[in-house]
């Protein structure tokens, strides 16, 4: 197969595209998007711990402010355990933004090798933005998901976390225990597809543009997409960090009404331990 | 479980412990609406098409997936106004 880099042959396929297999593992185009884009994140990291002083060059202040920001965010909505999870919230923002920001670069999405399909030549690109296939973004989602079901579990214990997804009054568990599951799992799906419906529509949108007027025009949409990558990192941190601040709350909340010590609960806001934990 | 406590603190400078951003939790509604009554409808049809009792947990799915979404409304209004 010819190597070939041209507009009228891209085409943004929903499913990732495989670019070679090693066993039954299938190494798809996307995988390679999501490991260059970790890898950018490494070798910033290394520079970062080695290279770094305590009068910031102008290098070293570009690369922090991104954390810098980030981190004053979770610290000033996270609640009190903010640093419990502002890593995971820091990761998550960094490596959205730096996939999205690699599907942008030259190259990523149009080159790549001709496969002669039944309907017509088709490019496979070598890399494809890695939020634009919908197993990077569910994979993230879960990784959300279960942080944030274990912080409820973690403030409140397990049996209490249970006797508030089975509701109150007791009797109403089978009702309220369906309608939790399909609360929780809308969460899930809304994070991971929100994501990747945005960043496969600009995908698709940046092709479309180039395979109409390949000169000068899709300029203007990648810059909306270095807005809409910016966007899209900070709304998937965001509502990962407000899903775990809620699942604290919620639990802090629902003790307030049972604990006697109401009034310190509510001054501590988020950060109520219930009294079985300060005793244990 | 034992529930732990080594993460209460407020960190450098006391930082302040505010609510999460009202703007990301109202970003999130609207598609968390729709997808609550999808999931309902999807796990009705799974449960019907598993013991070929359709349309009965399609029906019941697609009306969880209604009271989902409203008690996602409740949950979230509660929120704001605990705020």
């Amino acid at each position: 197969m010819p190597f070939f880099a041209a507009g009228e042959l891209v085409t943004v396929s929903i499913k990732a595209e495989p670019l070679f297999s090693i066993g039954p593992f299938t190494f798809t185009n996307s995988m390679v998007g999501a490991l260059l884009a970790s890898a950018v994140l490494l070798l910033v990291a290394w520079y970062f711990t080695r290279r770094s002083t305590l009068v910031p060059s102008r290098f070293q202040a570009l690369l922090e402010f991104p954390i810098d920001w980030m981190t004053s965010i979770v610290r000033d909505s996270g609640g009190s355990r903010w640093r419990g999870f502002v890593t995971l919230i820091l990761t998550f923002f960094l490596l959205i933004l730096v996939a999205n920001y690699l599907g942008l670069f030259p190259g990523v999405g149009t080159i790549g090798l001709v496969h002669h399909a039944e309907t017509g030549d088709e490019l496979v690109p070598f890399v494809r933005s890695a939020a634009a296939d919908l197993n990077f973004t569910l994979g993230l989602a879960i990784v959300s998901f279960v942080t944030f079901i274990w912080w409820g579990i973690r403030v409140n214990g397990v049996g209490n976390y249970l006797k508030e997804f089975l509701g109150e009054p007791r009797y109403m568990a089978p009702l309220m225990a369906p309608i939790h599951v399909i609360s929780e799992l809308s969460r899930l799906i809304s994070l991971s597809m929100r994501l990747f419906g945005n960043v496969f529509a600009g995908e698709v949108l940046l092709a479309t543009m180039l395979a109409l007027v390949p000169i000068a025009v899709p300029t203007v949409f990648i810059g909306l997409e270095l807005i809409f990558g910016f966007v899209q990192a900070l709304v998937f941190a965001l509502l990962a960090m407000t899903y775990i601040t809620l699942a604290i709350a919620e639990h802090a909340h629902h003790d307030e009404h049972e604990s006697p010590h109401a009034d310190l609960a509510a001054s501590e806001g988020t950060g109520h331990t219930p009294p079985a934990a300060e005793a244990a | 479980m034992t529930p732990t406590d080594p993460d209460r603190d407020r960190g450098p400078g006391g930082g302040s412990s505010g609510p999460p951003p009202n703007w990301a939790l109202a970003l999130d509604l609207g598609l968390r609406l729709g997808i609550s009554v999808i999931v309902g409808l999807g796990l009705g049809l799974l449960v019907d098409g598993w013991l070929h009792t359709s349309p009965i947990f399609t029906l019941v799915g697609v009306v969880l997936g209604v009271a989902a979404a409203m008690y996602t409304i409740w949950n979230v209004a509660q929120q704001a106004m605990r705020r």
